[in-house]
């Protein structure tokens, strides 16, 4: 029995795999910009627009007291009196720490869309994850064994095979990010549906924040969710059945649900905002490109 | 059984069952429906969040109401409800039911109704175990019949039919005292409505004095007819009737050629006025169709009664045909009596006699050719004659004309009674060949004569008449005349009778009238005049003796039947009264002994149960006690099917009514509220578009108030403001709006200019003027209108300027269609374009440029094509191209690259969408040709002198 489900899971992986290839294929390899020059250890192959460690040449500099002599580029020290050294751009690679929720609350849809908020979620991740590998960027899953970040095709492998598994039997209602070893720099990408309760979700922001991290949170909900289409008497269930509110009249709760929800999102939008992060919006019945784009603006394309 | 008005319960005991409604309605409110559980994750979100009314926990009151209705229902049904249940009987007695039914001709029209009531009677009788006693009552009701059981009694009623006799009330009244039934605990009496002489009014006390009586009668009695004869040559039939309302009765003639079938030929309406009991039907029928009608019978509610055989009133009339000229001969083929007999066969019975014979025979009328002066005897007889009710038609000729002017013996002078005007000495010779005058013809017949509506053949020209004493009453006596006014035919009456006078003779010599087809058609005119005619019965004294057999007897719905077997003739005695009677069914007659026959003695007879004169009476009221009722209407109907059907239907609406409570109906809950919503907004929108005034509306139309702009055009003024055209679509407009903004921010960051927030524009109605540059996204999906393009070309004619982008990238222009591009550039009258290079102003005003990407790349943008020979005097000719447009600044600017979506920022100031591979190089070109466009827009061709620079940098270096 264990071999049909292990070949449903490559096939879900394939799928998986597939669509994020898809989503990403038109876009230009992605060119992380770090925000924050921060000394980064390993070498990427991402331009820093500034004299130092790399294979592209930035400039010539006059040579002074103190440089190496085996720095002076003698070929162009010919052409003139002066000592000439050859600099070159300074490149770095920069580290993405993804999150995507795995708790029972996203694995829900409603009957109009074709995937739960944990596959959108998934793809969004490993989307991105696609997107930095070609840039030859450093990319982890938070709260996984792929957590360490790394590059290249390997970790993409083990990401897509974490993000396909089926969700654990004992995982929670409502996600929260949980703890993660805070790189020295780089991004943060959380994506969930931030249900749960805000004493959970808020703290992982501020303490990434903290550290100076930059980061997103990108909140996805089904449509069922922004829009509260339920009438007549109906005992609504978390997921996990945890959770369980009974009302005679939905739809008479359907405004003080809307402002509940938009309340949560000022609020996420708020404490994003004071620790210099963004919130991105997503609804699973829209394109995944759409938040794909958004979050390439977002980690190379807003300056 | 217990009743309610009109319904009553056969199982009345479940009917307790409805006590327990109130205590299931308790139920039901304590009970709410069961909720649906969904899935949601959003449920955190609702923790705490109330009900805004508790009271919604219960079920909603009128589905509480649908539910006891529905068990209401139910039980009901199982009470097995009656409608009209025949409670005719009651509870009490155990006597026998004396169950008294009119059998008469006028119990025919509703007969079905009274075997239906009285078959439920007998069913209910069964029920309680009851004997009955069931009298079928008609001309010789009998004895008062024995009791028996219902089961037989139904045997005899279903085989009953009407009689086509009247209903012998005395002889039931005689029959009921002689009789005195015993043990008669209840009588019904299922009269036919109408009163046979004080015998009914008798009978009634008298059932009423034995036992508690229910009168049941019709709704509206039957009516009958008398039977046709022949009035003003119309043939007319008495509806009578017994109610006094005002009514309408349709009479229906069947008529039967010799040897052919039996059909209708003509229907007549007769017009009831309040309080009188009978009506006349007239039928306008040709002459020889009367002579064919067999019978007449109602339309409606036939009965014996209510139809009438035709006898011999209109059959055909004995005439006597008389010609002085040729008495004792053998009539000639030209002879008027030879024209006269000929034209009458049609229409009569001819008889040709002397006068002094046809008197003797009594006929209808008397057709006179040319008589001149009468013997004083022969005279007085036909007077008395034609004064008695005898129709004399007397025709000119040589013999009149002679005698025109003698002395009548006893007389006035003058006057004659056996003509109807004075006729003048000497006729009128007209065509002859001493005459001036050419024959005459036939002018138009008197429209209320009876030879009405005749057609009048060209060819009929008369050459000689006499002609009549002109006077003040000639007029009315006129039926026919020649086509210049003279008379040709004139009638006056006498006494009960008439006198008619063709002033032209009957035999061809005067005209030729007697060849024509139309001189047939005047006599039977005439012979339908005939009065009196010969009498529907003949006398008593021919009757004696004679013997008449029964041939056809009219059935119970008025049609022809054959008499039935076996009937011993009747003697002729018996037929004398003319009606039909007891022992006299109504019907055709014929004699059947060998006696001889007298000359014109009838063969045949018809008898009818009424006769001209005749009248119905109404039953009288019910006697004290009695209950009177009406006969059909309502028949007993189960309604526990209806009741359980109901229950159902209910049930089914009730699990509807549930399934929508709990948002479990599928796509119809929100699909019924959106209809409500939007219903509610058309109907706002109707009203607001209704209740704005007049003057309100052209004034926001024209836009333009000279005293003073709006308060926003205030602030447009006072600032400078960046404007959009309002498209109607939405993400059109609200990317117009995101990319002004983040225009207006570059353009505060870079430049001098510090816009005011943007403004959106309806180019129809708001103020362009105010605006130095509009953004216009020309999209497919918004096609402007022709009053917006009317004040767009306006405002770019006034100093204005557009940036037209149709926002489709390197398609550019060629992807929109062309004719319609066109369109818009020639609504706007815009100027020659032409392509806007890297010496255009445009790409100096504030930054250097050499292409103006949006979102998309290698657009081309288009301005005012340069104007020739403007600028170029005194310049040099080497001057680049821009210089030639330096008076001028292009109105507009065309492109294709989607600048707003390069400019466009949300609200946290972040780009909306992304622009371009290459990151921000792109978009932050695109804000360079946007600021350049406001420099542009705002210096005009201030910064056209920068195309100086390279020769003034030039030559500083020198």
């Amino acid at each position: 029995m264990a071999e049909p489900a292990s070949r449903a899971s490559r096939d879900r992986a394939g799928w998986l795999r597939r669509d994020a290839e898809r989503i990403s294929g038109s876009l230009p390899a992605l060119l992380v910009e770090a925000e924050r020059l921060v000394a980064s250890v390993a070498t990427g192959v991402h331009g820093r627009r500034q004299a130092g460690p790399g294979e592209t040449f930035w400039q010539y500099r006059a040579a002074q007291p103190g440089d190496a002599l085996t720095q002076i580029d003698w070929r162009r020290s010919a052409r003139s009196d002066r000592l000439y050294i050859r600099e070159m751009e300074w490149e770095a690679a920069e580290t993405v720490l993804l999150w995507a929720d795995r708790a029972r609350s996203m694995q829900f849809r409603s009957e109009t869309v074709p995937r739960t908020k944990a596959e959108r979620a998934a793809l969004l991740a490993l989307a991105v994850a696609v997107l930095l590998s070609r840039g030859g960027e450093r990319f982890g899953l938070i709260g996984t064994e792929a957590e360490q970040p790394r590059t290249g095709e390997r970790q993409l492998q083990r990401m897509a095979a974490i993000l396909t598994a089926p969700p654990a039997a004992d995982a929670p209602d409502y996600g929260a990010p949980a703890a993660f070893p805070l790189p020295r720099s780089g991004r943060v990408i959380f994506l969930s549906d931030f249900m749960g309760p805000r004493e959970q979700v808020l703290p992982a922001l501020q303490r990434a924040a903290g550290h100076g991290i930059g980061g997103v949170y990108v909140q996805i909900l089904d449509p069922v969710e922004e829009e509260f289409p339920f009438i007549g008497r109906t005992r609504f269930e978390s997921v996990g059945r945890g959770v369980r509110h009974e009302t005679d009249q939905a739809a008479a709760l359907r405004e003080r649900y809307r402002h509940r929800l938009a309340e949560r999102r000022d609020e996420l939008a708020a404490a994003a905002r004071a620790a210099g992060w963004q919130l991105l919006l997503h609804r699973t019945d829209e394109s995944p490109r759409k938040a794909l784009l958004r979050l390439h603006a977002f980690l190379g394309g807003a300056r | 059984m217990i009743g309610l008005g009109a319904i009553g319960f056969l199982s009345p005991w479940v009917l307790a069952g409805l006590a327990a409604i109130p205590v299931l309605w308790w139920l039901l409110r304590a009970i709410p429906p069961s909720p649906k559980v969904e899935i949601f994750p959003g449920v955190r979100l609702l923790l705490g969040l109330e009900d805004p009314e508790r009271q919604a926990a219960k079920t909603p009151w009128w589905l509480l109401l649908l539910r006891a209705v529905m068990v209401a229902a139910v039980i009901v049904g199982f009470a097995q409800p009656v409608l009209n249940p025949s409670a005719r009987l009651g509870q009490a007695g155990e006597g026998a039911v004396l169950i008294l039914i009119d059998q008469g001709w006028a119990s025919a029209p509703d007969w079905s109704d009274r075997i239906a009531l009285a078959g439920a009677t007998l069913d209910e009788a069964a029920q309680s175990g009851r004997q009955v006693r069931l009298w079928l009552a008609a001309e010789a009701p009998g004895e008062v019949p024995p009791p028996v059981a219902p089961a037989a009694a139904r045997r005899v009623l279903d085989g009953a039919r009407p009689q086509p006799v009247a209903t012998a009330h005395a002889a039931v009244l005689e029959a009921l005292a002689a009789a005195d039934p015993a043990g008669v605990a209840q009588i019904l009496w299922l009269h036919d409505g109408l009163a046979y002489d004080d015998a009914t009014a008798e009978l009634a006390r008298a059932l009423a004095a034995r036992a508690p009586l229910r009168l049941i009668g019709p709704a509206e009695p039957a009516r009958a007819l008398t039977p046709p004869a022949l009035a003003d040559g119309r043939m007319v039939v008495e509806v009578l009737r017994a109610d006094r309302e005002p009514g309408q009765a349709a009479v229906v003639a069947m008529a039967a050629a010799p040897d052919g079938p039996e059909r209708r030929i003509a229907i007549g309406e007769a017009a009831f006025d309040a309080g009188e009991g009978s009506a006349r039907a007239a039928f306008d029928l040709p002459p020889e169709l009367i002579g064919q009608v067999t019978r007449v019978v109602l339309a409606e509610r036939a009965s014996a009664g209510g139809a009438a055989l035709a006898d011999a009133a209109i059959r055909r009339v004995p005439v006597v045909v008389i010609d002085p000229a040729t008495e004792g001969e053998v009539a000639t083929l030209t002879s008027a009596r030879r024209y006269l007999a000929e034209g009458l066969v049609p229409w009569a019975d001819v008889a040709e006699a002397p006068l002094a014979e046809a008197l003797a025979r009594d006929p209808a009328a008397i057709f006179l050719a040319d008589q001149g002066a009468f013997a004083p005897a022969e005279r007085e007889a036909l007077t008395a004659w034609v004064e008695a009710g005898g129709l004399l038609v007397r025709f000119a000729g040589p013999r009149l004309a002679a005698a025109i002017g003698e002395p009548v013996a006893g007389g006035v002078p003058g006057e004659d009674p056996l003509l109807p005007v004075a006729l003048r000495r000497g006729g009128r010779v007209l065509g002859g060949a001493l005459a001036w005058g050419a024959p005459r013809t036939l002018g138009p017949f008197d429209a209320q004569g009876p030879f009405r509506r005749l057609a009048i053949p060209s060819e009929v020209d008369v050459r000689t008449q006499v002609l009549a004493e002109p006077g003040p009453d000639l007029a009315g006596r006129v039926w026919a005349t020649l086509d210049d006014g003279t008379p040709l035919v004139t009638s006056a009456s006498r006494g009960e009778g008439r006198v008619v006078l063709f002033h032209v003779s009957a035999d061809p010599d005067w005209s030729s009238l007697p060849l024509s087809g139309l001189f047939v058609e005047m006599l039977g005119r005439l012979v339908a005049l005939a009065p009196g005619q010969a009498a529907a019965v003949p006398s008593t004294d021919e009757l004696q003796g004679t013997q008449w057999r029964l041939e056809r007897v009219i059935g119970p719905e008025g049609e022809p039947l054959a008499a039935p077997d076996g009937i011993d003739p009747v003697p002729g005695e018996a037929l004398a009264a003319g009606r039909a009677g007891a022992g006299l069914p109504p019907g055709l007659y014929a004699r059947a002994d060998a006696a001889p026959r007298a000359a014109g003695a009838a063969e045949t007879l018809a008898l009818n149960l009424h006769r001209a004169g005749d009248s119905l009476a109404p039953m009288p009221p019910a006697p004290g006690g009695a209950v009177a009722e009406t006969l059909g209407g309502a028949e007993t109907r189960h309604l526990a099917p209806a009741f359980l059907m109901l229950a159902i239907a209910l049930a089914a609406l009730d699990t509807l009514a549930t399934l929508w409570l709990s948002g479990r109906l599928p796509g119809f809950g929100a699909s019924a509220r959106r209809g409500v919503s939007a219903a509610a907004l058309a109907a706002a929108a109707w009203l607001a578009a209704a209740g704005l005034p007049e003057g309100g509306a052209r004034a926001q139309v024209t836009g333009d108030p000279p005293g003073g702009g709006s308060a926003t055009d205030v602030s447009t003024a006072a600032e400078t403001t960046l404007g959009y055209v309002v498209t109607g679509v939405p993400q059109v407009d609200r990317l117009s709006r995101q990319a002004m903004i983040g225009l207006g921010d570059q353009l505060l960051r870079r430049t001098a200019v510090e816009p005011g927030p943007p403004r959106g524009l309806d180019p129809e109605t708001d103020e362009l003027s105010l605006i130095p540059v509009i953004y216009w996204p020309l999209t497919e999906a918004a096609a402007p209108t022709e009053l917006a393009l009317e004040r767009l070309a306006h405002y770019i004619a006034h100093g204005g300027m557009l940036l037209i982008d149709t926002q489709n990238g390197a398609a550019g222009f060629g992807a929109t269609p062309a004719a319609e591009m066109r369109q818009i550039a020639r609504a706007l009258n815009l100027p020659p374009l032409a392509q806007v290079d890297g010496d255009h102003v445009l790409s100096r005003t504030f930054y250097l440029l050499n292409d103006f990407p949006g979102r998309w790349r290698g657009g081309r943008v288009w301005a005012e094509a340069p104007r020739p020979g403007a600028g170029a005097a005194g310049e040099e000719n080497d001057l680049p191209q821009f210089d030639r447009v330096d008076d001028d600044v292009s109105p507009v600017v065309v492109g294709s690259a989607d600048w707003a979506a390069a400019w466009a920022v949300d609200e946290t100031g972040r780009p909306v969408v992304p622009v371009g591979r290459a990151g921000d190089r792109q978009r932050e070109m695109a804000y360079r040709f946007g600021i350049n466009l406001v420099m542009y827009a705002l210096t005009g061709n201030y910064k056209s002198d920068q195309v100086h620079a390279p020769a003034v940098l030039e030559r500083l270096g020198q």
